[in-house]
């Protein structure tokens, strides 16, 4: 591709204006990849208190 | 007058079945010896795998180390018995003994006639071709097995062209013996001693040695840390003998050394494997805790994975890199050092089914994953987990979402998994990473020369058959609600939309475009 500042971008405006909203329906069809990682950062005391003596 | 300790040094044939014997251990008298002695036939069959060849032991009969010279210390010098305070350590070389005898020579030779750069070389290469790692024998007759650091298995696996090992927690370690000094890369392991350190301690004890390779922190020994992670609470019961520490006490133990613990509870399985897979990408080895069916809690640390080669799993056309790992290599202080542990997907959680060596008695284990427990700098703020959100959240749905609307305009974007992954690595080593022929050299001098990069740099790599690969450098020194891109990178342009791209997530990431300039 040349260097060329002149070079239109591939995204017209009216797709431009349609990103935001297909942003969002990209992140609902992947919120079940999302949702279980934001959950492993909610810890309770009780995930700190869990006792660890496995013996051989 | 005669010295109180002499040096002796045996070098003899090795032979699996004779290990045990070969070291002349004093039998326990209230265990058995195949339950004290399990990790060493463990270690027995680990060097004489293929992979590894040992074919010689040597012995070293005076041996301080510095971990159980500490342990006595504070433990086993205030026991009524007297148990010595000097150990044994043994040497694995993949050469017969007259072979090793006569290497060890020449390499003192070379030092003599040549000069330290050649004799520091010719150990290098000597270690690389024949060495294979060496074991601390306590004078524990219950738990003998003390630091063991071995040679980890090649990167290929005979017979399997399309699985790989990267043992990305392995660093270097030093050994000298009669006057050579011999290196072996691996991270070290040792038996519990339920003395000093039960799982909990000891899988500590193995992720700190590897933040050692990042940072300049000092050496812990196991009867130190479970001192320092007993300092504040004792949640149940008394510090030595160990009797277990809870999570809480670890977190303790890693913040006192000067490392900062950051935990994540996994209870999905794509999530633990995304959070392993890009600890273990970024050579940080994790404290994997994990439950077993009937209900004992274990800790261990993770060394390498095994990646296979096979079709991503994708959700919404976004492919899952981590999807590759297929195995993980552990340190199990109750089995062995780099344990094989297949990654299971069992009712959406992650199990290990770890796999010992064939042993008529020994059964193969499942454990499932509850918690993963990173040691991190203190200065990386940004977990994994944070990572791996904003990598789906953001960039890779970003990216997706150019791809869709791009496809009304070019053929090449209407088809194409895009394939997310994510880690975290010191900036001189990012740095490094440019330098690859993949990579177009404009890249690399452009990021050198104008961006500032974080100590540590969180790498989100989109790679798809519709551009060339693009990475955003986020700084991690940022926090949950105010995380920064510093970078979007583009490794070369040679596909039409692949600047354009980069382009449009730089302008909405509000951070800076490296990207070829003859694009």
């Amino acid at each position: 591709m040349p260097d060329d500042p002149q070079a239109k971008p591939i995204l017209d405006a009216d797709a431009l204006k349609r990103f935001d909203e297909t942003v969002e329906q990209v992140r609902a069809e992947i919120k079940s990849l999302i949702e279980p990682v934001r959950r492993s950062a909610q810890l309770t005391e009780g995930d700190y208190s869990i006792r660890i003596n496995a013996r051989d | 007058m005669t010295p109180p300790y002499t040096q002796e040094i045996k070098l003899f044939d090795f032979k699996k079945e004779d290990f045990v014997d070969q070291l002349e251990l004093e039998p326990p008298a209230f265990t058995t010896r195949r339950k004290a002695y399990s990790q060493l036939r463990y270690i027995a069959e680990y060097v004489s795998h293929p992979a590894i060849g040992c074919r010689s032991l040597l012995v070293e009969d005076h041996y301080v180390d510095r971990d159980h010279m500490e342990d006595h210390s504070v433990f086993y010098s205030r026991s009524l018995f007297p148990y010595g305070n000097v150990c044994r350590r043994v040497h694995f070389f993949r050469l017969p003994p007259d072979g090793v005898a006569a290497s060890l020579d020449r390499l003192r030779e070379v030092n003599r006639k040549e000069g330290e750069d050649a004799y520091r070389a010719a150990c290098l290469s000597f270690s690389h071709d024949s060495y294979a790692g060496f074991a601390v024998i306590k004078p524990l007759t219950g738990s003998p097995l003390g630091r063991t650091v071995l040679r980890t298995y090649p990167k290929e696996k005979d017979g399997d062209a399309t699985y790989a090992r990267h043992f990305t927690c392995a660093s270097t370690y030093y050994a000298h013996v009669a006057g050579v000094e011999l290196t072996v890369r691996g991270l070290p392991f040792q038996q519990q001693d339920q003395g000093v350190a039960a799982c909990a301690t000891t899988a500590v004890w193995s992720a700190l040695h590897r933040i050692r390779t990042f940072e300049n922190i000092a050496t812990f020994t196991p009867a130190q840390i479970t001192t320092l992670a007993t300092k504040a609470s004792l949640e149940f019961g008394r510090s030595m003998p160990s009797e277990g520490l809870s999570i809480d006490q670890m977190c303790q133990a890693i913040q006192a050394v000067g490392a900062s613990p950051v935990l994540r509870r996994v209870d999905d399985f794509r999530t633990a494997r995304g959070l392993l897979y890009s600890s273990l990408r970024s050579g940080v080895a994790p404290i994997l805790i994990m439950v077993s069916k009937a209900g004992s809690r274990h800790a261990v640390a993770a060394v390498g994975m095994g990646i296979r080669q096979r079709p991503l799993e994708k959700e919404g056309n976004i492919g899952d890199r981590a999807s590759l790992l297929e195995v993980a290599y552990l340190h199990d202080d109750r089995n062995g050092p780099y344990i094989r542990a297949e990654i299971k997907d069992f009712e959406t959680r992650l199990w290990l089914r770890l796999q010992t060596f064939p042993d008529a008695e020994a059964k193969e284990e499942w454990w499932m994953l509850t918690h993963l427990l990173f040691p991190m700098h203190a200065k990386v703020r940004i977990s994994f987990g944070e990572l791996r959100e904003i990598s789906l959240d953001s960039v890779a749905a970003q990216v997706e979402t150019y791809r869709r609307l791009a496809a009304e305009k070019v053929a090449e974007a209407r088809e194409g998994v895009v394939d997310v992954e994510m880690w975290i690595e010191m900036a001189h080593s990012y740095q490094r990473s440019l330098l690859d022929p993949m990579v177009d050299p404009e890249v690399a001098n452009r990021l050198i020369h104008t961006t500032v990069l974080s100590r540590y740099v969180g790498v989100i790599r989109i790679t798809a058959p519709f551009i060339d690969p693009i990475q955003v450098l986020i700084d991690t020194t940022g926090t949950e609600r105010n995380i920064y891109a510093i970078a979007v990178v583009a490794e070369s342009a040679k596909r039409v939309i692949t600047r354009d791209l980069a382009a449009e997530l730089a302008k909405r990431l509000k951070c800076f475009l490296v990207a070829p300039a003859g694009s």
